[in-house]
C-alpha cells in the first residue's frame, strides 16, 4: 500500500522510513500545509472529505504511475482528512531513486496528479465566518496544467 | 410567417454536428425539422454559417451565437414574424408545432413555451414578432449574446409544453442516448444507490439515498436529480463513479448500481 488517507496527525517519519533502500541515493519529499489565507482572505480552518474508496484506489494508481514513469525506487503518499487548522499537515509526498532528478521529478509528478484526480475535497472556513469549497478552475475543465 | 431551423452551431459537446444526426426513420434531424415546418409554412429557410451546406435555402448566420442567427434572420425578413427553431429537439413533433402557432399572440413581441428545467422561455422553439426586432437589434449592438436576456425584456406569451420531454435537447453523446430511448420506449425503471460528498452533499441535505430512476445514463440521472436538488454544478464540470470506478457519461446504468457525481476535487 503506497497511498493512504489518515484522520489523524500524518507521521512523515514512517513514510520516509518506508523509502529507504540500499539502491538508492536520493530522497524527496513534499509536504502540504493548512495555510491562513487564500486568495486574499483569512483562513481560519480547513475541513477535507473524501470518497475513500475511490480515493484510494486513485491514489494507489498515480503512485504505481510514478513507479513506472520515473527511474525510482520507493513512493509513498498519506492525505489527510478531517478537520484541519492552520499549519497542520494536509499532504506527504516521499520517494527515493538512484538519482536525484527522477526523485524529484516523481514527488512533483505524484502532487500535481493528486490534486489532479483524487476525489478528495476542501472547504475552507474563514476567519469572517463565511465558507468556500475552493477548486482549480483547469482541473474542473479538465484542462492538462501544472499547478 | 417565415419558418427558420438554426442549424449554425457548433456541436462541439457532440463532436458531430447535430443537424445532421439521425433519430428516426433514415431522416437527419435538419431534414427532418425542415419538413415539419414546411407543413406550417411556405417561407421555410435555414440559417447556418456561410461554409456549412444543406442543399436547402438559408440565410446566413454570423456564427455568433443563436441570437446573432435570429439577428440575420430579422435583418432578412424586417416585417415579418418568425418562428426560430434549434435543430437539436429530437422529440419535438409537429404536434408541438402546432400548439405553438395555435397560442400565439400576435400582440405580444413573442410566444414561447417555458423550459421545464429551469421555468425561463425557452428561446428556440418561439415565435419572434416583428415589434421583437428593436431589442433583438439593441442587444446585439450591446455586445450582449444572451437571447434568454433578451427575451427577459420583451412582452411575451408563455405556454406549458405538451409532453415532459417536448422539448429535451441533446447536447452529449449520454444526452442522445437518453433521448433514443424515449423514442424506441427502451427506458425501463431501476433502483440507484447514490452517494454525495461535499458540496452536492451540501446541496442534497443527504449522504445517501437510494433512488428509482428510468434515467438511461448516468447524465440523465444527474440531469434528475438538478431538478430535484437545484445543484450548482453543471454536468460538465463534474466526473462520475459507478460501482467504486470512474465512468463515462454514456455508461448504462443497471439495476443495483452505486452512482457517486464528483465535484472539482481540491486535494493537497
Amino acid at each position: 500500500m503506497n497511498f493512504s488517507i489518515q484522520s489523524t496527525n500524518l507521521c512523515p517519519d514512517e513514510l520516509r522510513k518506508a523509502c529507504l533502500d540500499q539502491t538508492s541515493g536520493g530522497f524527496t519529499s513534499f509536504e502540504g500545509w493548512v495555510r491562513n489565507h487564500h486568495e486574499g482572505q483569512a483562513v481560519e480552518s480547513l475541513e477535507y472529505s473524501c470518497y475513500e474508496e475511490l480515493a484510494l484506489k486513485e491514489g494507489e494508481r498515480i503512485i504505481s504511475d510514478a513507479l513506472e514513469r520515473f527511474s525510482i525506487v520507493h513512493a509513498k503518499c498519506a492525505h489527510r482528512v478531517g478537520h484541519l487548522q492552520i499549519g497542520d499537515m494536509a499532504v506527504y509526498v516521499a520517494v527515493s531513486a538512484a538519482h536525484r532528478d527522477a526523485a524529484f521529478e516523481a514527488c512533483r509528478y505524484i502532487i500535481d496528479e493528486i490534486k489532479h484526480r483524487v476525489p478528495i475535497w476542501k472547504k475552507e472556513h474563514y476567519v469572517d465566518g463565511s465558507t468556500a469549497w475552493p477548486h482549480c478552475e483547469a482541473c474542473a475543465k479538465g484542462i492538462k496544467h501544472s499547478h | 410567417m417565415i419558418a427558420a431551423l438554426l442549424t449554425g452551431g457548433k456541436s462541439s459537446r457532440m463532436g458531430k454536428e447535430k443537424a445532421t444526426l439521425i433519430y428516426r426513420n433514415e431522416t437527419t434531424e435538419v431534414q427532418r425539422l425542415f419538413a415539419l415546418l414546411q407543413t406550417h409554412s411556405e417561407d421555410t429557410i435555414l440559417c447556418h454559417r456561410e461554409d456549412q451546406d444543406h442543399g436547402l435555402p438559408f440565410v446566413t448566420d454570423p456564427g455568433e451565437g443563436p441570437l446573432s442567427a435570429i439577428h440575420a434572420l430579422q435583418q432578412a425578413y424586417p416585417h415579418d414574424a418568425i418562428l426560430v427553431l434549434a435543430c437539436d429537439l429530437p422529440l419535438l413533433e409537429d404536434i408541438d408545432i402546432r400548439y405553438l402557432l395555435e397560442q400565439r399572440d400576435r400582440s405580444k413581441d413573442a410566444t414561447s413555451y417555458i423550459s421545464r428545467h429551469d421555468q425561463r422561455p425557452e428561446t428556440l422553439c418561439t415565435i419572434y414578432e416583428a415589434s421583437s426586432s428593436t431589442m433583438v437589434e439593441q442587444a446585439i449592438k450591446a455586445d450582449s449574446y444572451c437571447p434568454r436576456d433578451v427575451l427577459a425584456k420583451l412582452n411575451i406569451k408563455l405556454i406549458e409544453t405538451l409532453k415532459p420531454t417536448s422539448l429535451m435537447n441533446a447536447n452529449t453523446p449520454a444526452e442522445r442516448l437518453e433521448v433514443l430511448s424515449h423514442l424506441n420506449n427502451t427506458r425501463v425503471q431501476k433502483t440507484i444507490q447514490l452517494r454525495y460528498f461535499a458540496q452536492l452533499q451540501e446541496q442534497a441535505g443527504i449522504a445517501a439515498e437510494t433512488l428509482t430512476t428510468s434515467a438511461l445514463t448516468p447524465a440523465g440521472l444527474y440531469e434528475e436529480l438538478c431538478q430535484k436538488y437545484n445543484f450548482t454544478h453543471k454536468q460538465r464540470s463534474l466526473m462520475v463513479a459507478i460501482n467504486e470506478n470512474f465512468s463515462t457519461w454514456e455508461h448504462e446504468l443497471a439495476e443495483g448500481d452505486e452512482v457517486v457525481f464528483i465535484p472539482p476535487v481540491a486535494g493537497g
